[in-house]
């Protein structure tokens, strides 16, 4: 199978096609769900109801629907749906909505100062905000593709990548400042 | 100037106007190249976020149990009650707002329900196996490498991956089963938690003591009266798994309870001089129709399917 980013849906027959989709998106989705999520088993199970879905449904999706744009508006749904009911629980429960401490301890141990602070910022920001800005800055997405994977408009990509990166400033300006001394040494 | 215009400029998404434009704007004042600067800063800075590394042929894996893997089919008669139980204890979680799975506030979304008469396989994210055969098993809310919790009512036999720093506890009932690692079968429901185990060490924990049991060993805690009794494992404690049926020279009347339970049937016999009769065979993963036509020619009997049950009678 000739597998490229804007094929269609409906190609999806065989086992081995979708094990290629598989094999190409998996750790991609699982790093853009982390992200979002900031837990690695929640990222894959996420990922993993991705692609049971995919498979349930293969051949049913229009044409015109690529499966890149698929799989992260779909890993996207899952990621904010898994976020809002453990708020859920965790407001129940009277917690904080997100904390540091809900990362996965062992690894926030193998990571330095400057990635924990940044995982920190990145839980700050609001849901949908985080997932553009992901999808721009670690998935290195343009701006109209973007759109078109979450189903938005180009100036609404533009506006929350505004707030997000201001967000991520305010949060950060602690390394920022150790960053900027570095590099002035 | 807008937030979102200098950010366009620094991802490189700005327009021949708008790179002017920013770039007039950050020379107008010494106060806005601090502005611009912290934001380039920032965009450039949070690109530190390593990837983290998942494990594709473990995802794989974990894919193809939870989804591509046959289910064997096993024989349906009339044994649904199973269907029946499900949709009530879901019936009543709805109605009351709270459920059986609930009464420890760890309740979870990733739940497994098996409604059906075939093995569902369920692949966990530490790389346990679950052959959910009845009823439901529910992942801890919290559940992580450090906090390996599932609640099961029901059958399942686990296959659990072993972690020396973290054990994997089973709730079921009142009881806990507790492991590092091993192979065992659960069993809960309303009368009884039994545990069968096939490898290795587990505890288990009921209100009246906790249990050590070794492999080979079967210990079964009666909800009803409070007491545990252990024993060997049966001959066919794990037919389902092993998907065989051993008879070493048993009665006819004690092989039918295993033939039951392992294709979901009623079998009743005509009288107590075919029940007498003993076997000596072993099954493996034969169909129902098969195990009744090698009875009914071994042992010169003739078997009937009859409305909800089978009858085996004397030629």
């Amino acid at each position: 199978m000739n597998l490229n980013a804007q094929k269609g849906m409906t190609s999806i027959q065989t086992i081995s096609e979708f094990e290629e989709i598989f094999n190409t998106y998996y750790a991609r989705l699982c790093n853009y769900a982390y992200k979002l999520l900031l837990d690695h088993y929640r990222a894959e199970d996420a990922v993993q109801q991705v692609f049971s879905k995919l498979w349930e449904k293969r051949g049913e999706y229009n044409i015109n629907t690529s499966i890149q744009s698929y799989l992260y508006k779909a890993t996207y749904n899952m990621s904010i749906n898994e976020i809002k009911r453990t708020q859920k629980f965790n407001a129940l429960e009277n917690e904080e909505l997100v904390k540091l401490s809900d990362f996965d301890a062992d690894v926030a141990n193998n990571m330095n100062e400057l990635e924990t602070a940044i995982e920190k910022a990145l839980s700050i920001i609001p849901e949908k905000c985080r997932a553009i800005f992901v999808m721009s800055r670690y998935e290195e997405m343009k701006y109209k593709d973007i759109a078109q994977n979450l189903g938005i408009s180009i100036k609404t990509v533009e506006n929350q990548m505004g707030k997000a990166l201001k967000l991520m400033r305010m949060h950060l300006s602690e390394f920022i400042s150790v960053v900027l001394i570095l590099l002035m040494k | 100037m807008e937030t979102a215009k200098i950010v366009k400029y620094i991802v490189q998404e700005a327009n021949a106007t708008e790179v002017l434009e920013v770039e007039t704007w950050i020379g107008e004042s010494e106060n806005n190249k601090v502005i611009f600067e912290a934001l380039e800063k920032t965009w450039k800075t949070s690109k530190s976020l390593k990837p983290q590394s998942f494990d594709l042929a473990k995802g794989w894996e974990r894919f193809k149990i939870n989804n591509l893997e046959q289910k064997p089919k096993r024989f349906s008669f009339i044994h649904n009650y199973w269907r029946y139980a499900a949709a009530a204890i879901i019936a009543v979680g709805i109605l009351f707002g709270v459920n059986y799975f609930q009464n420890d506030g760890h309740f979870n979304a990733v739940s497994f329900v098996n409604q059906s008469d075939s093995i569902q396989k369920i692949g966990l994210n530490d790389g346990s196996k679950i052959s959910l055969l009845r009823g439901m098993l529910i992942q801890d809310k919290n559940w992580s490498e450090n906090n390996r919790k599932v609640r099961l009512k029901g059958t399942a036999f686990f296959k659990v991956e072993s972690n020396s720093n973290s054990q994997f506890t089973i709730n079921a009932g009142m009881c806990q089963v507790v492991v590092l690692g091993t192979k065992f079968l659960v069993t809960a429901n309303d009368s009884i938690v039994k545990v069968n185990l096939m490898e290795g060490k587990v505890a288990f924990k009921t209100p009246m003591e906790e249990l050590l049991i070794e492999a080979g060993q079967a210990a079964i805690y009666n909800i009803q009266k409070n007491e545990i009794s252990i024993s060997e494992n049966g001959m066919n404690d794990f037919s389902l798994i092993k998907k065989q049926l051993v008879f070493d020279n048993i009665k006819l009347a004690d092989a039918i309870i295993d033939i039951e339970k392992y294709y979901g049937v009623k079998i009743k016999i005509e009288n107590q001089k075919i029940g007498n009769q003993k076997i000596n065979t072993k099954f493996e993963n034969e169909s129902l129709q098969n195990v009744l036509q090698i009875l009914s020619i071994t042992l010169g009997v003739e078997v009937k399917e009859l409305d909800g049950y089978i009858l085996i009678l004397e030629q």
